[in-house]
This record gives C-alpha cells, structure tokens and sequence, in this order.
C-alpha cells in the first residue's frame, strides 16, 4: 500500500481553490428592514491531487465542508470558484451535454442508501435503466453484466427482482455501489458510505470497498468523520475545518506523526477501543464556530491551546512537513 | 479510573425482563430475558447494535414503554421497589427526582417553545419546595455545573439557539436538577461531532463522579464503553450475551459475538488489515432463531447450539458469557 511519489502527470484528479458560499434565506420583515442575508462559507479555498488508484481520505466534523466539497466536485453543486481537472479539462466548465457524458466517469456513494435509491424500481429496472441510458453494454448482455455486478458487491442474483425496501442497510449499500459501478466509473466519490451502518455490517461494506479498490484498481474520494474507518481505508488523508484543510499527508504520516492541532485533537477525541488507558480531561474545548462567522486569521485558532498573537491576524498556508505532508500551522512547524 | 470512589450497595436489579411490542401480525420481542445489577457510583454500559433491545431494556427501567410495547414479565427493583408495581404518582416521584434520563437527540427532548429557564424551573419546581428566586440561583448554578458559559444569559434563550452539544448539556443541567440517584443515558453522544462527544462524556463521568449518581450508558461504540464503563453487558436479538468488567471484555472476550464486535472494528492503530466482520444479519425479533440467537452467524457453531435455552454461565471471574463453548 505504498504511495509511490507520481510525476504530475498521473495526477488523475486535480482539484484547485475551490470555493463555495451558500445564501441563506432572508424573510420578509428583515428585507424590509434592510438587513442582508447571511452568506455560509462552506468550501474556502481547497485544493486537493488524487492520485490513480488511489483512496483519499476527507475527514472532519459537521461544517466542516467535507460533503460540499464532494458535491462540487460531482457537480451536484455549482462551485463558485476554482477548479476541477479531470481527463485534463476543467469538469467545473463543462456544459450540460459534456457533463453527462463526463458524469458517467464520476460516481457517487451516498450515506443514505434508501434515499438515494428509487423506491419503486427493482434492481434490475435500475441496473438496465442505467446501462441504456449510457448505452454501455450491447443489449443481450446486459442481464449477465447485472448479475457479475452483483456478484462482485457479494449479492446473489435473486436480488434482481427485488426492490430497496426487501434489502437491509448494508445490503442496500452494495446495491448503492453496484449502480455507481454499473456506469464503469474511473473514480467513485464515497459520502459517509458507511456512517449509517451497525459496525458488524460496517466492516462487510468497508471490506468490499478495499477489494475492489485493488481488484479494479479504482480511485475514491472517501469522506467521513470517522477516523477509525478513514485510518483503514484510505493511503492518503485531508482534515478539513470550517472549509479548509488543515493538514494532508500519507495515512501513517497523519497518525504516527499529526502536526496541525487540531488533528491532534481529533485523534484524541476518538474513543479508544482500550480502557486501561483513558483521559479525563477533554481533547478540544470549545464549539466550531457558526460558518457564517469565521473567525479571522487561523480558522481554529478560538479553540487552539498553541495559538499566539499572530494566529489571530495571518491566514495559515499548508506548508511541507515532509514530502508529501502539508499542514496549516506555522506555530507547529517551528516546534517540529 | 484510579480515582473511582468505591462502589456502594445494589441500588438496582433487573430480573429476567421480557419486553414484547404485540402487533396484529407478529409479536416483536425487543427484550428477552435480561438481567443485570447495578451498584452505588457506577457505570454500567449497554451495548449492541440496532435492534438488540438494549434502548428498551433502559427505558423499561423507568417504564417509558408505550403500547404496543409491554414489560411482560420480570421485575425492576429499584433502591428496594418493584418498579412495575408503583403507581402513577409514585412513578412521577421516582422519575427525575431519583432516576433521571437524557436522550439521544436533545432537540426533540426538549421543549422547543420554551426558554431554558421555563424548562429548568419547571422541574426545580416539582416538589414545590423552593421559592421562585432560589429555583433560579439553583438553575443557574445548573447551568454551570454543566458548563454552559454566561448562564444567566443562556436561560433566557430557546432550544434552537444552542449547538447540538449545548443542547445536551441543557439536558443534563435538567436530569441533574433533582440530584438523581441514578442517571440513565440512551445514546447520549450519537447526534453530535466526536470533539464535542468526547467534552460531554467527560462531563457526565466528572458530574457522576462528584455527585455520586449511578450511570448506565446505552451505546452502539464500543469505543465509548472502553472509556467509560466500569462494567458491561454485549446484548444481541434482546439478550444479553456476556456480561463482565470491562478491562476484561477488551482483554479476554469470551463470546463469538463479542469478539465479532471487536473484530469489526477498524482499529485507529493498524491500517488496511482486512477487517473480519460477522457474516449475515440480526434475526428479524419477530421470529428468533431457537437455541442460541447467534448460531446463524457465528462461526463456531455446532448442532449443539442449535437447541435448547443458552443462559449466562459463569466463564471467569464475575465475568458471564451464554455461549457454550470456549472459543477463545
């Protein structure tokens, strides 16, 4: 599982500056008074490589703009700036005709697998439904096509004729996967694939991931916020916070040797499966700051027990720890 | 764990509780059979996945069972009575004032018209003992307690305008009001980030530590037991399948389900090892599997294990397991 140093290259998804504000609502009377709507800054600016083959972790709580990273890079969302280079053009200029066809390459794994399915559409309706559409396979083979996808997501060709609400969470998840391979996708975006599941069917769903990761050799863009599951899955991981990264490096880089604080504090805050060693005092003080109103200079700097002076006035740039390990924190760095 | 104060007498007994939901098409037996004690200052943990009865099991304890549901047989004993004979009013003195209980997902439990202060007072002002000036100072040091900054500031505001986390500090400033004997905890952590779970279960630990409560933590992370418990039961399919200390359920697991539990767990140590996960699912409750409920999934099962009740048996010291073999 090594990440072999690419040239730039084999870069297979290059994502740069990507922004993206959400308008809120404003009523009628605060109009009328003159009052402006709020402006949530979801994504501020992140750019990110993922490498062929590869998984890259994106980890961080709610807020943090994990999810609207990932939608704007499946376009679900329409980022306001930035870009997004695939198959080298730019997906985020694509028209509506170059984006079907481009879509079809790009995959998405929701959390929920029973919102994101079509209740009254067996598997078969949608697995045909999807090979028409994107004309991918000649006509009289796509029954067999369906069931060697099923087979590869572990399910039997009895769930042909079934519908998602006669599957359970987890069997409702490899159908969710099955429909996002159906379409052949060179890269599959994963959104908390896992996060609804018990832990014994989590570890099933996660087990499927990793083989067909190096069966297929996919790449796969996998947010969550749980660092057990991301520590397993992924060779390279992101820590987003309020819209930023914070930190990015190689799996073991993050782990054996986190620089940034608050990936200190995320480490620390997840609950160790050890009780003769336990901490009474709390990892991280404090609450993320409401999006709407980030704090000026480090983001996290609020919540951060390093933070001097300066955190409070310069933005933090990632900078190189060692190669291929960045974090925003220049406080650190000089104590590294 | 090294400060732990002692442990006290029993304060409560769960005896061979059965909890059925009765439906015109099935009968759903969400508990099935559970047992356990629990003694003065400690922390019991509950833990299984969903669907393993261990939410009714707590509920029960202060018979927050709603029809369909129904405590069938066994008896809840409780610092001397039997909770399911007690009658309204004697169940309203016990709930809050000697048992208290905070929810999952505090935006439902609480009020979401009411200002913090109406919703604090309003328990203060139960018993009717106290003025209206000192059930503010108490609310306010409630507030406090919990770690709610400007609490004076904060009573005057509704649900809405507190965080996830505030929220479940506001709903425990509101159990601890009345100095509970006993504080019961139905996943108290599930709908918030792990920073903020990680401050709350560290304040309800130092809460219960200070004020001498009993704790029985309901959770499906077995991360958060590690951290917390004293002692815990692994439920499974409305029974719970091996009971122990804690250290000793991490170290030397003794049935195939929780060793299943703990070998599904991505470790934050090792990465990319392939996880071992339990094959199959849960059994539908309606219709449980005879013998042992685990033998469709476990794979040490025998002929054996396919019949016949599989009570708790005593594997180790004070350490209970309903598995009949020694896998280990």
């Amino acid at each position: 599982m090594t990440t072999v140093q690419t040239p730039q290259s084999e870069m297979f998804l290059t994502v740069r500056n990507v922004k993206k504000q959400f308008v809120l609502p404003l009523g009628l009377l605060p109009m009328l008074l003159g009052h402006k709507h709020d402006v949530v800054t979801a994504v501020d600016g992140v750019s990110l490589e993922i490498k062929k083959g590869e998984i890259l972790g994106v980890v961080g709580e709610s807020g943090s703009g994990k999810t609207t990273l990932l939608h704007c890079i499946a376009r679900i969302h329409s980022a306001d700036s930035g870009e997004v280079i695939f198959d080298g053009r730019d997906i985020l200029k694509l028209n509506k005709r170059e984006l079907r066809a481009e879509r079809r390459k790009i995959q998405v794994i929701f959390q929920d697998p029973y919102s994101s399915l079509n209740p009254r559409m067996t598997v078969k309706q949608m697995l045909m439904e999807i090979f028409s559409v994107h004309k991918i396979c000649p006509p009289e083979e796509r029954l067999a096509r369906a069931i060697s996808l099923l087979e590869t997501v572990g399910m039997g060709p009895d769930a042909l004729n079934r519908l998602p609400s006669q599957f359970s969470g987890g069997q409702r998840q490899r159908i969710g996967i099955a429909r996002a391979l159906a379409m052949e996708p060179a890269i599959l975006l994963a959104d908390e694939p896992v996060s609804a599941l018990d832990v014994s069917i989590q570890a099933q769903v996660l087990n499927l991931l990793l083989k067909l990761q190096r069966n297929l050799n996919l790449t796969m863009l996998f947010v969550t916020h749980d660092l057990r599951v991301v520590r397993h899955i992924s060779h390279r991981i992101a820590i987003m916070y309020l819209g930023k990264i914070m930190e990015v490096g190689p799996t073991e880089q993050i782990f054996s040797n986190p620089v940034h604080p608050y990936t200190h504090a995320l480490l620390a805050a997840a609950p160790e499966l050890d009780p003769t060693r336990r901490e009474t005092k709390p990892a991280l003080l404090g609450e993320p700051p409401n999006p709407i109103h980030i704090p000026p200079g480090c983001r996290f700097h609020p919540r951060c027990p390093f933070a001097l002076d300066s955190c409070k006035v310069d933005e933090p740039e990632l900078l190189e720890v060692s190669s291929g390990h960045l974090a925003a924190c220049p406080v650190m760095m000089i104590k590294q | 764990m090294a400060t732990k104060q002692a442990l006290g007498n029993e304060i409560l007994n769960v005896n061979d509780l059965h909890v059925y939901f009765e439906t015109p098409r099935a009968v759903i037996k969400a508990v099935d059979g559970v047992s356990f004690t629990l003694r003065e200052r400690e922390t019991f943990g509950l833990v299984g996945e969903s669907g393993s009865g261990k939410s009714v099991t707590i509920k029960s304890i202060i018979r927050l069972i709603h029809p369909p549901g129904r405590i069938v047989s066994g008896s809840i004993t409780f610092a001397g009575r039997d909770m399911a004979k007690l009658n309204g009013r004697e169940l309203n003195r016990v709930r809050g004032k000697e048992i208290a209980m905070i929810m999952q997902d505090p935006m439902t439990a609480l009020n979401p018209v009411l200002r913090i202060r109406e919703q604090i007072m309003e328990t203060l002002g139960e018993d009717g003992s106290m003025k209206a000036d000192e059930k503010l100072e108490r609310a306010v040091q409630l507030m406090r307690l919990v770690g709610i900054p400007s609490p004076e500031h904060s009573l005057n505001e509704y649900p809405h305008q507190f965080s996830g986390g505030m929220r479940q500090r506001v709903m425990i400033a509101i159990a601890l009001s009345r100095n509970p004997r006993l504080m019961l905890a139905d996943e108290p952590t599930t709908a918030v980030d792990v920073t903020i779970q990680d401050q709350i279960l560290k304040l309800l630990l130092d809460l219960q530590h200070r004020l001498g409560m009993g704790l029985i933590l309901v959770t499906h992370d077995l991360g958060i037991i590690a951290q917390t418990t004293d002692r815990v039961a692994v439920m499974y399919a409305g029974r719970i399948m091996e009971i122990t200390d804690t250290v000793t359920l991490f170290k030397n697991p003794h049935h195939p389900y929780t060793i299943g539990l703990i070998n599904s767990i991505p470790s934050i140590k090792r990465a990319h090892e392939e996880l071992e996960p339990i094959p199959g699912l849960p059994p539908n409750l309606a219709n449980i599997p005879n013998g042992c409920r685990f033998h469709p999934r476990c794979a040490y099962a025998t002929e054996e294990c396919k019949s016949g009740d599989m009570p708790l048996r005593l594997v180790g010291q004070a350490h209970y397991s309903a598995c009949i073999k020694d896998v280990r």
